[in-house]
């Protein structure tokens, strides 16, 4: 029965098409206390660099309306950490791993790419929204002949399918998109967070020691679903679609407009149990409906 | 182990204007857990996406019992809640305090709302403990305290109950024997303590506290800069898992 719910994401067979959304689920430890980790599609790990990353200061994160504000700054005990602890554990575990990686420079990208290429696991997700050091700090993410470069460079040391993770804040998500599809993407992951600031005028300052951090969550959905769609019909590639799912109705929303799969970030924070509830949710709607596999209504919005 | 689920709500009272008891029918919890832990606690509105992490001020045999303060738009939810409403909660987290050798004297120092966390531990302590607690005003749960027992001080800033001062002033003028100190409340006040600690050689356990998202350990949300004993820098550990009780000595408290 489960296998109704099969997707195979570049070449990766997912048991079912909900993944957690990196940075939201560590490595799956703390989480698989509370579910079976075998439940899920795909684990998403942290983002890993080739050196430890100490992250920004406190306070890192704040409530808003229908959302949250993160600036944990890409904290990260380093690849080497990443290999020898929390791969053999994910390992264990009956699900894929997606490993995101993340670097301040194009020669960090490559070398945890190439650490990471003989290793066990599924695919690399590479994370362009950091800043980018080389460039004066601007995102890596924010011009399409950048992408281009840095996704052709990084490819050229990846072992795995390589998924790129778009950031929302760029003028045309399509563009961005082809570019990291002719720099030889295999997936694209969208969208990641929108940065955002909440002030507290009590206090007269910002929550965030950073002042402004990344906007997740329910907000978000309308402009990361409108992404989704948008970069489904103007690519080839599968796209794993994220940016405030926390029901089934949501998930469903994000295949319908194309989707192969999903992931689930800041509704865990919310709902520990929401990746296995999305996946019960899914299948009683299969179900409901008769739908004998998700290709049957994925991309169905035209 | 940790645990997702619902409990019902008993005695719900407010102790002072704007601070709130409750005790929580969860068994699950009371029978697993520490001094020093806490729990997730969801405001009931859904649109409140992040639960509010509050300690346990006490541990039963199949309720916990939690004091909090009114501060913002989820604490101000939990009051309306009556008895047999439900709650949902997520817990026992973090890692609680270690309790004394035998033999040895302890010192418990809290300030403001930092005092409940203190109040099982003070009941678990096997030997002798005084215990220093610092109002802004009103004195509230001392009786608690003595009521197993304890010899408590109190300070406050206008001199209700007793001392006028800060809690840190009157353990310096009362200056009490000690092998070890424990200390909850506001950042402030636990330098001010874990500084006093160090200067009479002392090893000292401070709780601390830091905005949560997931409150397990998974988000890196809550960091608390610590140096280890031994080790070139510090870094940053999370308050959820690694704590939110650490060495007073540990923590990096400036910047
Ligand atoms: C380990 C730990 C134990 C705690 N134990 C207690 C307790 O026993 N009794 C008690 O009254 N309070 C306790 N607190 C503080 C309590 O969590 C906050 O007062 C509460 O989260 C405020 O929520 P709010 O919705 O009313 O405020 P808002 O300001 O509306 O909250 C907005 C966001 O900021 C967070 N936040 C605001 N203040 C704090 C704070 N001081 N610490 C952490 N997060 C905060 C909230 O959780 C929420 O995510 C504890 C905090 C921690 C970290
Ligand atoms: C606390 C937190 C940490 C995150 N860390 C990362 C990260 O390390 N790498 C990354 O590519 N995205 C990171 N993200 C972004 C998420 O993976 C996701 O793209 C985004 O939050 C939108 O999905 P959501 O609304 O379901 O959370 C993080 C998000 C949050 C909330
Ligand atoms: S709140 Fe997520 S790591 Fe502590």
């Amino acid at each position: 029965m489960d296998d109704r719910m099969e997707t195979v994401v570049a070449g990766v067979a997912l048991k079912n098409p909900v993944i957690t959304a990196s940075g939201t689920f560590g490595a799956g430890r703390e989480y698989g206390e509370l579910i079976d980790l075998d439940r899920l599609g795909a684990v998403t790990v942290k983002g890993v660099s080739c050196e430890p990353w100490k992250g920004n200061p406190a306070p890192r994160i704040a409530e808003t309306q229908s959302g949250m504000l993160n600036s944990i700054g890409l904290q990260n005990p380093g690849v080497e950490h990443f290999i020898e602890y929390d791969l053999p554990f994910l390992r264990q575990h009956d699900t894929k791993i997606i490993v995101n990686i993340c670097g301040h420079t194009l020669a960090q990208y490559c070398a945890v790419a190439e650490r990471l290429a003989d290793c066990d696991v599924d695919m690399l997700e590479l994370n362009i929204s950091c800043p980018n050091v080389e460039e004066g700090g601007l995102a890596f993410g924010t011009d399409p002949h950048v992408v281009e470069r840095v996704v052709r460079a990084v490819r050229h040391y990846v072992g795995q399918p390589l998924a790129v993770k778009l950031s929302p804040e760029v003028a045309d998500i399509k563009e961005i998109a082809r570019a990291a599809v002719s720099g030889g993407a295999d997936v694209l992951s969208l969208i990641n967070t929108l940065r955002g600031m909440k002030i507290d005028i009590h206090r007269r300052r910002p929550v965030l020691a950073s002042k402004t951090g990344g906007y997740s969550g329910p907000g978000i959905m309308p402009v990361a679903l409108r992404m989704v769609y948008e970069v489904c019909r103007a690519v080839d590639v599968p796209v794993i679609g994220m940016g405030g799912i926390a029901t089934f109705e949501d998930a469903l929303e994000f295949i319908m407009a194309g989707a192969a799969a999903v992931a689930v970030g800041t509704a865990n924070f919310h709902n520990p149990y929401a990746t296995v509830e999305i996946i019960e949710g899914i299948r009683g709607y299969m179900e409901e409906n008769n739908i004998a596999s998700l290709d049957r209504i994925r991309g169905i919005i035209d | 182990m940790n645990t997702y689920y619902k409990a019902a709500i008993r005695n719900q009272k407010e102790l002072m204007p704007g601070i709130w008891k409750m005790e929580l029918e969860a068994p699950e919890i009371a029978h697993s857990a520490r001094p020093g832990q806490f729990i997730q606690m969801y405001p009931p509105d859904e649109r409140n996406l992040l639960a509010r992490p509050i300690s346990l001020a006490a541990i039963h045999g199949e309720s916990v019992e939690v004091v909090y303060r009114v501060v913002g738009k989820g604490t101000e939810q939990f009051p309306r809640l009556r008895d047999n409403d439900t709650v949902q909660l997520m817990g026992p987290l973090g890692d609680g305090f270690t309790l004394p050798e035998a033999g040895e004297r302890s010192v418990i120092i809290g300030g403001g709302l930092g005092i409940p966390p203190l109040l099982e531990l003070s009941k678990r302590i096997p030997g002798e403990a005084e215990v220093f607690l610092g109002y802004a005003d009103a004195p509230f749960m001392d009786g608690d305290f003595r009521g197993h027992g304890r010899k408590v001080h109190v300070a406050s800033q206008t001199g209700n109950g007793g001392f006028r001062g800060t809690v840190l002033e009157l353990v310096e003028t009362i200056a009490p024997l000690a092998d070890r100190v424990y200390a909850c409340g506001p950042r402030q006040m636990l330098q001010a303590v874990a500084e006093w600690a160090e200067r009479q050689g002392i090893p000292v356990q401070v709780s601390m506290e830091e905005r949560m998202a997931c409150g397990i350990g998974a988000c890196l949300g809550c960091a608390v800069k610590i140096q280890k004993p031994g080790e070139k820098d510090w870094q940053y550990l999370r308050v959820c898992r690694d704590g939110p009780v650490f060495s007073g000595r540990e923590v990096v408290w400036n910047g």
